[in-house]
């Protein structure tokens, strides 16, 4: 019997399960897909939002603070890129220089430090490249950027080494309350009984909640579309540059990545299948539109990417975090959308307590780890460094991709760490393997052949990103059949 | 009567040459602007051939790119790619060596393109 | 650090031509740095043949063109370092290796010559919209897989782009058994050669969709199918043309740009059009003693173009080794009406190599005949016809010395003229 299962592996279940690994508990994470991290969390705007934007008094503004200001210390502990580089709302009319006073109030009030707004000679010198037409901006020093995926990814690790366990492509088919009030949760992969569940589900946390017998509520996806341009173009802003919000969402923004590319998105669009990642061109222009009002020049020629992600947004706009009045046991973290990332932490901490509030003793563990294994970074090393790592392992001296510089030794890792990497997408998101401008075309055949060789797999029988996304479909030959006749063109 | 039409490949014009048969035999090549293209259209209706390119499994894993040592019937290609289908090659081996005698009864053999140690 | 006299980044055709070319006349201290594992480039890969019509007067498949050069590679004793990536370089001909068994080399070189050939365009640089499953390869990728792996990367195939790569992969899918569906080219006609139209798609009855793109890609795990559309002469798809085709695998022949971010690190000039880096007539770029040759200045048509070009960055690493020749005085080299490029884009007049200097130019779009004019600021030096002109085929001209020496020209221009149209077309 395991004392609590969490129910999603993204940046929500992650944290609490990181956070649940400081104590004396049995836990299992089930994923429906076969790598942490695959829902909104490998898609969205990778922002440690301020917190200015949410109305006060929600979960929303409340986490988000919190969130934002246990960030630096969690990414240094769990050795996770993460800088602070501020962001600017940028007003280019007068009516959103009105509404830019108002944002500066909401987010003195939801205790936002260190706001202030600038005026457009300030606001050009910060960032050259904006639209002549801009009036000037609220600054929020505290706003930050962090690689999503690579948190999700350093959280599980982190809880993977600290006992707890995870189960990937394992959907959750039912779970069933039994007499003595524990669950019984359904997966293809077999049953687990446990006291507490934890719906961290995201965009199906309302399916999971119905299942159990839970409070009914529902998950509207809703979709934000991205185009990512080449590093050359790094420069083009250094903080994240957001329009003058709307009532619906943020508005789509002009903004670097931590891994010093640059993006434009998202826009925000309701849909009805939780699966539709397409992008679309509709999309595509309403983001080039949106990006141009901000930063007139953009890059199009060197879009070297574009993707989709889908929000969780719940019918009551806001977080959905409580313990079920109708299921004792069965806690709903759901509804996360931005600023859910930035929320994390905080969401995990709220979770640990209505565990304790729902009779769950909590007992720190002595053995704790606080660090994940230590990772290599060999783009980000020194000669000397470099030098020193081949000598100890060869593996270091073999550049695998080159847009990226990313090492043999580093994908080896990548695949034998906790909680490793089984398709050749989940080397790229804990490598960057592919990320770059050739997406993958030098560097895919040669990660292919590592994950063979590591997971002593078959090439037919590697994947993209799961069961039924395999890469190479047979050898050569394979297809070759007497179809009668001897011309070439039946 | 029967027209046959051909996309000259002598030079990078591309003539569109028209090749009127009665019976196998050629009435009538139009459309041509050298001489060139009037052999090419005969033997492109007569006796088109190509040179078949492939590669053939090894027995140490991995493959070795071979070729037809001369252009072979353009109808036999896929015979040809056939009989390569359980072909598994013993190395070592050198460019040019011969690797498949009289490749789908054409006399013309494969021969490595590549060398395997 | 290690001292060179020569380093060679990349051992695809340009490199090993230019390499042998260094070697063969006197320079002693060459070293061949390629990242694979294996000598050739891309060469090992195309296993078609086609190759080494202009420079050995026989067709041979390109692991046999390959070979030739590799052979006098080793017959030289040319140092060879593979599965070594060159990851920094700077423009005092500084650079940093790393490979498994030396580690990280610092390796200062007298002269180096870039050779680091091209890269495919991806679907993010032409932006499909859609999902972004499995199934989806550059050609050349897949040419990997096929030919070297050994694998088949699907069996319902379409193709985007009527790039050679694409057509020649048509060809090689369908003898191994797959079915590919068709080749769409959002072009008004075919970027691949006609040869390759001709024995790779219409030999196979594959359909060559000319103003056609592929608009939407399906499914979500392994792609299911395509939505192709017409264009407009804006390229722009139109909505009523739009047809599904189920695949389980597209194939992108849509481009190649030069590979330049060493070039780039060595602060070396890049023309905005070849993406490549400025050159004069001895393949030098803006950096003296850096010499640049092959697809990593423009991207070539035929291999034996290559080669050419890169006997002549051999020999003017050559030369520049010798005497350290001083600063040239260039003529500037540009491409008018009805071209795109020209490479070398700076001459000296006076001092060309050889009796003859060679231009390699584009055209912008097809001609079924034209006229080349090549004038200089002082007259018109020569004028050419030229019969069916596209762009996806280089235009190789040669000018003699005397066109050039001695005459005090400022400038040199090539522009075409296409004959027997009305003007303002």
């Amino acid at each position: 019997m395991e004392d609590i299962v969490i129910i999603g592996a993204g940046v929500t279940g992650c944290s609490i399960a990181r956070e649940l690994s400081k104590y004396d508990l049995s836990i299992t994470v089930v994923e429906k897909e076969e790598d942490v991290a695959c829902g909104t969390s490998k898609a969205n705007s990778a922002i440690v939002h301020a917190g200015f934007d949410a109305a006060p008094g929600t979960w929303k503004a409340k986490l988000n603070v919190i969130g934002n200001r246990l960030f630096p210390a969690l990414c240094e502990e769990l050795d996770v890129p993460f800088v602070m580089n501020g962001s600017l709302v940028v007003a280019v009319t007068d009516e959103e220089e009105q509404a830019l006073e108002e944002l500066l109030e909401r987010g003195r009030i939801n205790g936002v430090e260190k706001l202030r707004i600038i005026g457009k000679d300030e606001l050009l010198d910060l960032e050259p490249n904006l639209s002549p037409n801009v009036r000037g901006a609220l600054d929020a020093p505290t706003g930050g950027l962090v690689c999503p995926y690579e948190l999700v990814i350093a959280l599980a690790e982190n809880a993977n080494q600290n006992g707890v366990k995870f189960w990937l492509n394992a959907p959750v088919t039912d779970i069933e309350v039994l007499e003595d009030n524990s669950f019984l949760v359904k997966t293809p992969k077999g049953s687990i009984q446990t006291k507490y569940v934890i719906n961290a589900a995201g965009l199906f946390a309302d399916e999971i909640s119905k299942m159990a017998g839970a409070e009914e509520y529902s998950i509207t996806p809703r979709k934000g579309e991205y185009l990512i341009f080449d590093k050359q173009f790094g420069n083009l802003v250094k903080k994240a540059i957001f329009p003058t919000p709307t009532k619906i969402s943020k508005g789509i923004l002009v903004c670097p990545t931590v891994d010093g590319n640059i993006f434009i998105g998202p826009n925000s669009n309701n849909i009805e299948d939780k699966h539709d990642t397409s992008v679309n061109v509709p999309g595509i222009e309403e983001i080039i539109a949106g990006g141009k009002k901000l930063v007139p020049d953009l890059p199009l020629k060197n879009v070297i990417t574009s993707f989709a992600g889908l929000r969780a947004v719940s019918n009551t706009n806001d977080f959905i975090i409580e313990a079920s009045k109708l299921v004792k046991g069965f806690i709903n973290v759901g509804g996360i959308q931005s600023p859910g990332l930035t929320s994390a932490p905080a969401i995990a901490l709220m979770v640990k307590d209505i565990l304790q509030e729902e009779g769950l003793t909590l007992k720190e563990k002595a053995d704790f780890i606080p660090h994940r294994p230590k990772k290599v970074r060999f783009r980000e090393m020194s000669n000397e460094e470099r030098s020193k790592l081949i000598k100890e392992n060869p593996a270091y001296g073999r550049v695998i991709c080159r847009c990226e510089t990313v090492t043999e030794g580093e994908i080896i890792d990548a695949i034998r760490r906790p909680v490793g990497a089984r398709s050749i997408d989940a080397v790229k998101r804990r490598t960057r393997a592919g990320m770059g401008r050739c997406q993958g075309g030098f560097c895919s055949p040669r990660v292919l052949e590592i994950l063979m060789r590591e997971l002593g797999a078959d090439a037919i029988d590697i994947t993209k990103k799961g069961p039924g996304s395999n890469i190479l479909m047979g050898r050569i030959k394979e297809f070759l059949q007497n179809e009668g006749g001897d011309d070439n063109d039946k | 009567m029967e027209t046959k039409k051909i996309t000259c490949i002598v030079c990078p014009k591309g003539c569109q040459i028209q090749v009127k048969l009665n019976n196998g035999e050629i009435v009538s090549i139009e459309g041509y602007e050298c001489k060139r293209g009037i052999d090419y259209a005969k033997n492109e209706v007569l006796d088109p051939r190509r040179t078949l390119t492939t590669t053939l499994k090894l027995s140490t894993g991995g493959v070795l790119p071979v070729r037809t040592k001369e252009p072979i019937p353009k109808k036999l290609l896929k015979k040809a790619m056939l009989e390569t289908k359980d072909i598994i090659v013993e190395p070592p081996v050198k460019v040019g060596d011969v690797v498949v005698e009289n490749i789908a009864g054409t006399g013309i053999d494969l021969i490595a393109t590549g060398n395997v140690e | 650090m290690i001292n060179k006299e020569l380093v060679v980044i990349g051992g695809g055709p340009a490199g090993l031509a230019a390499a042998i070319e260094a070697k063969k006349n006197g320079v002693e201290d060459v070293l061949l740095i390629e990242r694979d594992s294996r000598l050739g480039g891309i060469l090992p890969q195309c296993i078609h043949n086609g190759f080494g019509l202009h420079i050995f007067k026989e067709e041979l498949t390109g692991p046999e063109y390959a070979h030739r050069f590799i052979e006098e590679l080793e017959d030289l004793n040319i140092e060879v370092l593979l599965d070594t990536m060159v990851i920094d370089l700077n423009e005092n001909k500084q650079l940093t290796a790393v490979n498994r068994e030396k580690g990280l080399m610092q390796i200062q070189a007298d002269a180096i010559i870039l050779t680091m050939g091209c890269r495919e365009r991806t679907r993010g640089a032409i932006n499909i919209p859609g999902f972004r499953p499995a199934g989806i390869f550059t050609a050349g990728t897949a040419q990997r897989f096929v030919n070297i792996e050994g694998y088949m990367p699907g069996k319902e195939i379409v193709i985007l782009g009527s790039g050679d790569i694409g057509l020649i992969m048509a060809r090689r899918f369908t003898l191994e058994g797959a079915k590919v569906k068709c080749v769409a080219e959002i072009m008004p006609y075919s970027n691949g050669l006609t040869r390759n139209v001709v024995q790779c798609l219409e030999d196979f009855g594959i359909p060559l969709l000319l103003s056609h793109t592929v608009v939407y890609i399906h499914g979500n795990s392994r792609i299911e199918g395509v939505t192709i559309a017409q264009v407009d002469e804006n390229l722009k798809p139109i909505p009523s043309t739009e047809k599904y085709y189920s695949c389980d695998t597209l194939l992108l022949s849509v481009g190649l740009i030069p590979e330049n971010e060493l070039s780039k690190m060595a602060s070396i000039k890049i023309h905005d059009v070849t993406g490549g880096p400025v050159v004069n007539q001895r393949m030098e770029t803006s950096v003296p003693g850096i010499f640049a040759c092959g697809n990593v200045v423009h991207v070539h048509d035929l291999v034996d173009f290559v080669t050419m070009e890169s006997r002549l960055a051999g020999l003017g690493a050559v030369d520049y080794l010798k005497d350290k020749i001083p600063s040239d005085e260039y003529i500037s080299v540009s491409a008018g009406p009805g071209i795109s490029y020209v490479v070398p884009h700076l001459v000296d007049p006076e001092k060309i190599l050889g009796e003859k200097q060679n231009f390699f130019m584009r055209s912008t779009k097809p001609m079924e005949k034209a006229r080349l004019f090549i004038e200089s600021d002082k007259n018109l030096i020569r004028t050419r016809v030229l019969q069916h002109v596209r762009p996806s085929e280089m235009i190789s001209i040669e000018l003699k010395k005397e066109d050039l020496a001695n005459k005090d020209l400022k400038s040199l221009r090539f522009f075409l003229q296409e004959e027997g149209v009305a003007d303002g077309n």
